[in-house]
């Protein structure tokens, strides 16, 4: 009996299996074996050695992260940054793709779109030639032909830490709007428009079409989204707080996260051992605060948890 | 809804294509091994030829790469019975690439090492060449004489080092033509000191407004006094302040010319000798020189730098050394043997001819005479009539051997014998041929560098006033660790000046 | 329809307008820098109005011989690995949403982990090189790290739980159709803007990518678009800052090296705005006629 219900189920969802079998055998090659590598995070590397072979040094490499003065410094503006781009990159990505979603007219929807998209398309390093361009003391936009000409004191921007953070935020937003955009204006234009009729037929003024109607229907992916950002709060775009400031000692106050501390401390060792640590570590941190994520979703709305 | 399902059939019957595509090279692979194992033992029973690998880096040309290696292979077969493959990486590629080949993960023999070797050794990426270089490097050793040490740590042979400039001093280079014109030209020549030239940048100054009088030498690549008259062991952390008596090693940041260097440019930055930005300079000094945008910069000086400062920046160059050029460790290109290499006799007996043997050196920079260069009447390379550095398809360059080659005919004419005068004549430091292992104090290391990104640019600058920073520097420098690393600079130097 | 909805639609285009002047402005400073003289930049800055207009670094970049080539490679990898890839990313998000799958929760965990932790180039390099022998070929650039993404199968499985109603797959399966058929005439069809979205972003980032081009290909017939233009970038970078002696780039090109930077990006960018539009129309047209079809 069991087994012929065994064997039922089986047929059942068995092409739902080999639907994910690709995806299950790409996951293991890409990831799963080279993950063997994560033990190098407790060993001296040598070529002799390779991989697995090489000295073991227990947790020695981690050390380097916890014994600087700047310990608490990179903790705090790595998660600081992280959450002001989760909290604000959220809304400004919705209230943008709910501007285009709404716009009356094809073509100047797709042509705001195309345009806020451009950003996307520029690497770190050009961006950050840009944002020189735009801020150099002599030569810069803002000086050279805004804050000169109204015979304002020129700004000093490399050299002023206190604008930073604000800089760094609204790069950040200026890179990454466009394409995250895009997956709510998909989001959006899934939503049944029978539901936007009802709610005008009733006379719901367009903000409470927009809290209860679009709203709820965004929740799912905001929340997917927060919770795979949540895994990655120890983590940073090394271009955003390397390049963009150019590297200037005066901003390290705000510019200093977790990874550009590991890359100044190791760009002249080139240490595996401890760059595998610095990565250990910022997964682990990452791995918990997901499952502690999960967890609270799971108890509020089970159906959106990720397991 | 049946085209769309058509175009799907296609692209998974495109996914199933891909799958096989994978099997045919894994046997393409498999039959591509049997055949070359059968080379090997042919190989084995003659026992004649044996074949290695080299990784370099060219801001060149490699287009004609393997025929140019066919010539240097009718060379090297018949002479040390070797053939040599050469694979060379754009700079950029090899920079990123590096830390790839030093974990030994490529089938390569020997490799070029920019910036030094320390790495190379520490991962156990460097074979100990030793008793190698004694047997079969001898032209090596003859034409390195004391310098070969710039290749050693602790005793043991690691790298063979190309015959550079060993000997340098800091400098200040300057636009020869600006100077001249305003009448300074024995001024510039008699600035030794830092705070001399405060009166030659007024001048420029005034007489250029739109060109900056002081700027960085590397862009932000490089500190400001990283060339300085101190020898700094491998790292800041810890310098002989006199190279050539002090055996004590001293904390350069603490000392009173770190403080004065500071205080000067300072003062410079407040009148606007420098750009306001200069912590973030974009362009290095060769770029705005050639643009009229600059006029001097503190750099690494010796009796080259003035005639090759003019070719690169295109204007008649000078150069003020401060102090006199001492010799030190100083290995910026070197070549390692892998330690996982097969044929560590042959790579030492092919350094050993490429380091010697102008052809052959010739040949590796330059290309096949008529094809890739032409002698011009004073027997220096030139690219063929209606070739020029973009056309070109075979120029490594001059950087990847040193004066084992023709000259080109950029170079100063006279550099092969002023080379080898200075580095056999000139001061030398006590510390030549000392390697500091950091192996001890790598926690220390990385936060020093930390710290060091945070104040250095800017004192070095001027842009942070030193009387209220440098102490915060230095504080800060001894939190992080550096009185340890001194200790153990100090006491691996002490076990080095006992050998 | 909504009362206030003239206000509304001039307080949109505001809103876009200011930030589509906020992108456009700087890089058009970045497109004038590409055509400017290099000594006007250096002198008087970045500029919307070009002094002198001066080619030199697009003609540096075409005089490349294989520039054409990359180009061609790119577009080639881009097509098949974006394809090839969400069919795979979204069968796999598809059996995420199963209602009752045994082993469901595993497999989320399975998929999700690859993204938090990886055991970084070095050990990834050695994997795909001796193991699956895929250096210096076309697959080098079209698997490692890129093909298919965990970020990609969450978001396309909450796509599919909230947008996909199971009544419909139910009702399909009563007819007798398969489940790959319900998957493919179905359940694509239904979420043509999700697939647009993943879509565009792997083909970005497949455009984007030089990693793979610079770690597993040495020959240069398989070298991508951005690895020679980052390539370049980071030689014309190097080669300008060089002073060492030793180091000689006495005999090397005098090239631009500003022009260049921004002529590189400009040239990286503008067949990926040209294909654009292709995928655009899926999300922003919404497919709310073909849901009420299907």
């Amino acid at each position: 009996m069991s087994k012929s219900n065994a064997f039922v189920k089986l047929k059942k969802f068995l092409p739902f299996y080999v639907m994910a079998l690709p995806g299950i055998i790409y996951f293991f090659i890409n990831s799963y074996i080279p993950m063997g590598g994560l033990i190098l995070a407790f060993e001296k590397y040598t070529v002799k050695g390779g991989i697995f072979g090489s000295q073991k040094v227990g947790l020695s490499n981690f050390k380097f992260l916890f014994s600087s003065a700047d310990a608490w410094l990179m903790t705090r503006n790595t998660i600081v940054y992280n959450l002001i781009f989760i909290i604000l990159g959220t809304v400004v990505s919705i209230v943008v793709a709910y501007l285009l979603h709404e716009l009356k007219g094809n073509l100047p929807r797709k042509l705001y779109q195309t345009t806020i998209l451009f950003p996307s398309l520029l690497s770190i390093i050009i961006v950050s030639y840009l944002v020189n361009a735009v801020l150099a003391g002599d030569t810069g936009f803002i000086n050279n032909n805004i804050l000169i000409p109204m015979g304002l004191e020129p700004i000093s921007f490399y050299s002023e830490s206190k604008y930073w953070p604000f800089i760094l935020v609204f790069v950040h937003l200026w890179q990454m709007t466009g394409t995250n955009c895009i997956l709510y204006l998909a989001n959006m234009s899934a939503i049944d428009p029978g539901l936007y009729e009802a709610a005008s037929l009733d006379g719901a003024s367009r903000w409470h079409t927009f809290i209860h109607i679009t709203i709820p229907c965004l929740i799912p992916t905001i929340i997917t989204l927060t919770i795979l950002a949540v895994g990655k709060i120890f983590n940073s775009d090394f271009g955003l707080f390397y390049q963009v400031p150019m590297n200037s000692g005066a901003l390290i106050n705000v510019t200093q996260t977790i990874d550009t501390y590991v890359y100044r401390g190791l760009m002249n060792t080139a240490n595996m051992g401890m760059s595998a640590a610095a990565c250990f570590y910022q997964s682990v941190v990452g791995f918990i605060l997901v499952m502690i994520t999960n967890h609270l979703v799971k108890k509020i709305s089970k159906e959106n948890a990720m397991f | 809804m049946k085209k769309k399902a058509l175009s799907l059939i296609l692209t998974t019957a495109m996914a199933a294509s891909l799958l096989t595509g994978c099997g045919s090279t894994s046997t393409k692979d498999t039959s591509e091994s049997s055949s070359s194992e059968t080379k090997e033992t042919s190989a084995e029973e003659s026992k004649e030829v044996e074949k290695i690998k080299i990784f370099v880096p060219t801001g060149g040309k490699a287009d004609d790469i393997e025929e140019v290696m066919a010539a240097v292979n009718e060379i090297t077969v018949p002479e040390i019975g070797v053939e040599v493959e050469f694979k060379a990486y754009e700079f950029g590629q090899w920079f990123q690439q590096y830390s790839l080949f030093l974990s030994g993960t490529e089938d390569v023999d020997i490799l070029a090492n920019y910036g030094g070797y320390l790495n190379a050794v520490s991962q156990g990426a460097a074979y100990d060449m030793t008793d190698l270089i004694q047997e079969y490097g001898q032209d090596i050793i003859e034409r390195e004489g004391e310098y070969l040490k710039s290749g050693e740590i602790d005793g043991r042979q690691y790298a063979v080092p190309i015959y550079a400039g060993y000997s340098w001093t800091m400098g200040m280079i300057y636009r020869k033509d600006i100077v001249d014109e305003l009448g300074l030209t024995e001024a510039a020549e008699k600035a030794t000191k830092l705070e001399d030239w405060e009166p030659i940048l007024a001048a420029v100054k005034e007489a250029y407004p739109d060109m900056t009088p002081y700027v960085l030498n590397n862009g932000t690549t490089a500190p400001n006094f990283k060339y300085g008259t101190w020898d700094d062991l491998g790292n800041f952390y810890g310098v002989l302040m006199d190279p050539t008596s002090d055996k004590e090693v001293t904390n350069v940041f603490e000392s009173d010319q770190y403080a004065h260097l500071c205080s000067v440019m300072h003062d410079w930055y407040n009148k606007g000798y420098c750009d306001k930005d200069i912590q973030t300079q974009t362009d290095s000094f060769t770029v705005l020189t050639k643009n009229d945008a600059a006029f001097c910069t503190l750099g690494q000086a010796d009796f080259n730098t003035a005639f090759y400062q003019s070719t690169t920046c295109n204007k008649p160059m000078g150069v003020t050394l401060f102090g006199d050029q001492v010799a030190r460790t100083y290995n910026n290109v070197c070549y390692t043997i892998m330690s996982n290499t097969e044929h560590p006799e042959a790579a030492m007996k092919f350094l050993n001819l490429w380091m010697s043997n102008k052809d052959v050196g010739t040949l590796i920079s330059y290309g096949i005479e008529g094809k890739h260069y032409v002698l011009d009447e004073n027997g220096m390379g030139k690219y063929p009539d209606g070739v020029d550095a973009g056309s070109s398809t075979y120029h490594l360059g001059s950087n990847i051997s040193n004066i084992n080659r023709i000259l080109w005919e950029t170079e100063n004419p006279d550099y092969p014998e002023l080379l080898v005068e200075h580095n056999s004549n000139d001061k030398k430091s006590i510390a030549l041929g000392f390697s500091f292992d950091t192996a001890n104090v790598t926690n220390e290391i990385t936060q020093l560098d930390n710290v060091c990104s945070k104040y250095q640019a800017g004192l070095e600058t001027g842009t942070l006033d030193p009387e209220q920073y440098l102490p915060e520097f230095i504080s800060a420098l001894k939190d992080a660790g550096l009185d340890k690393v001194i200790a153990e600079k100090q006491a691996q130097l002490d076990a080095f000046l006992a050998q | 329809m909504v009362k206030n909805d003239k206000g509304f639609q001039i307080l949109a285009h505001v809103v876009l307008i200011l930030m589509a002047v906020l992108v456009i402005f700087p890089i058009l400073l970045l497109f004038m820098a590409s055509i400017s003289a290099e000594s006007d930049i250096i002198k008087y800055g970045y500029s919307l109005v070009p002094k002198h207009i001066d080619l030199t670094s697009y003609k540096f970049i075409f005089s490349e011989g294989s520039v054409y080539h990359a180009y061609l490679i790119t577009i080639v990898v881009t097509l098949f690995g974006t394809v090839a890839g969400v069919i795979v990313t979204t069968m796999i998000s598809y059996t995420l949403t199963v209602p009752g799958l045994p082993g469901k929760q595993l497999l989320s965990f399975y998929v999700l982990f690859t993204m938090l932790f990886s055991g970084g180039l070095v050990p990834s390099y050695m994997s795909w090189c001796n193991l699956f022998h895929i250096k210096n070929t076309l697959w080098a650039l079209v698997f490692p790290f890129i093909f298919v993404s965990a970020f990609h199968i969450m978001i396309t499985r909450t796509y599919f739980k909230n947008n996909i109603p199971q009544e419909i797959l139910e009702s399909a399966r009563m007819d007798g159709l398969s489940e790959f058929g319900i998957f493919f005439r179905m359940v694509l069809p239904l979420s043509k803007p999700i697939i647009a979205t993943i879509g565009f972003m792997k083909a970005l980032m497949y455009w984007n990518d030089w990693k793979n081009s610079l770690y597993f290909v040495t020959d240069k017939q398989f070298v991508s678009i951005q690895a020679l233009l980052n390539n370049m970038l980071t030689n014309v970078q190097y080669l300008s800052q060089s002073m060492d002696a030793s180091l000689g780039a006495t005999d090397m090109v005098n090239i631009p090296t500003l022009g260049i930077r921004m002529a590189i990006a400009v040239v990286g960018m503008l067949p990926m705005v040209a294909l654009y539009p292709f995928f655009q129309k899926y999300y922003m047209e919404g497919l709310t006629v073909g849901a009420v079809k299907g």
